[in-house]
């Protein structure tokens, strides 16, 4: 089943080759390598309408953990999905606003390693526990590029190499700009499929 | 999410982190399983609870906060004859898990923790209440 040809399809045969992956299991690998293509992006605004407009809220919980994989491959692990999980009906929003707190959380405590890199020269033990927190932040959200730079930048606290730290700061910034610009076009998409409502099966 | 509370008051959890993200997942998290919690942003608050006698089932404590460490904090509930109490470090540091346990707690669970982290936790939390009356 080629992805390409679903695309091209009706919206109706997009859904039943959607259902025809969810039931067989195999659609996360598809999509995720078929949507890594920049000309797949439009795919997602109307993947995302034909979860929220046919698919059961069951069938939608799956469908977005491929979409938020698909948007962001290799930015984001498994406990992102655990966040998405505790998402429900009381609290709809409830993983857009533990990203913001993340953002804001890290932006704080960047801030305070940026300062401690200025202010207390080569006190790698300050700068390591500031790093720490980060990367336990990162660890809770599933941003697993961004913890695996703190994790870089807290080996070059323990050989005690400045330059190592300074530069590994610099990819944990970078990474966390990267990662808020593809969180923000997640849920932006996520927006433009509109809400999920009450879905009934199509008439196949 | 099928969960085994045979009817008995909700489990009371006490969370101590001092990282506005992790409190929040792990606050919404407990309350999948119906747990009454309470927040406190660091060791010094958490055992602040405790000196005010106000009881727990279940303390979540990170390890490295302002004021007082995670650590810290167990050590003097412990020392203050809070020994029923079910304490759980948790901390993305696995070196924490020495300090934690040092300190008296029951367990230690790196970050990230899971709800399926939680839930067997939660199980002997509730297990031990019913059987205690």
């Amino acid at each position: 089943m080629s992805i390409r040809g679903e695309e091209q399809s009706s919206d109706q045969s997009l859904n039943e080759s959607l259902l025809l992956l969810l039931q067989k299991d195999v659609g996360f690998a598809m999509w995720s390598n078929a949507l890594r293509e920049p000309c797949f992006c439009d795919s997602w605004i109307k993947l995302l309408s034909l979860v929220n407009a046919y698919m059961f809220p069951s069938e939608q919980s799956n469908m977005r953990k491929l979409s938020s994989r698909g948007c962001s491959v290799g930015y984001l692990d498994e406990q992102f999905c655990q966040v998405e999980d505790l998402q429900d009906e009381a609290s709809p929003n409830f993983t857009e606003e533990v990203v913001t707190l993340f953002f804001k959380d890290s932006a704080r405590l960047m801030s305070n390693i940026e300062q401690a890199l200025e202010k207390h020269p080569r006190d790698f033990s300050r700068w390591d526990a500031y790093m720490q927190q980060l990367k336990g932040s990162c660890s809770s959200i599933g941003a697993s590029r961004m913890k695996s730079e703190c994790m870089s930048f807290r080996d070059y606290c323990g050989q005690g190499n400045v330059e190592g730290c300074m530069r590994s700061f610099q990819k944990v910034k970078r990474e966390h700009a990267v990662l808020r610009q593809k969180l923000e076009a997640y849920f932006q998409l996520l927006r433009q499929a509109g809400p999920a409502g009450a879905a009934s099966r199509p008439v196949m | 999410m099928a969960f085994k509370n045979q009817g008995s008051a909700a489990p009371r959890a006490l969370v101590v982190e001092d990282i506005n993200v992790d409190r929040v997942i792990l606050s919404t998290m407990l309350g999948k399983f119906n747990c009454e919690t309470t927040i406190a942003q660091n060791g010094k608050e958490a055992v602040d609870l405790f000196l005010e006698g106000k009881t727990f089932d279940i303390v979540l404590s990170d390890k490295d906060m302002p004021v007082m460490t995670g650590p810290e904090a167990v050590a003097k509930i412990r020392a203050m004859g809070a020994t029923e109490v079910k304490i759980v470090g948790v901390s993305a540091d696995l070196g924490g898990m020495e300090a934690f346990m040092s300190a008296g707690a029951d367990e230690f669970i790196p970050k990230p923790m899971t709800l399926g982290d939680l839930e067997p936790m939660l199980q002997e939390v509730i297990s031990k209440k019913n059987m205690s009356g």
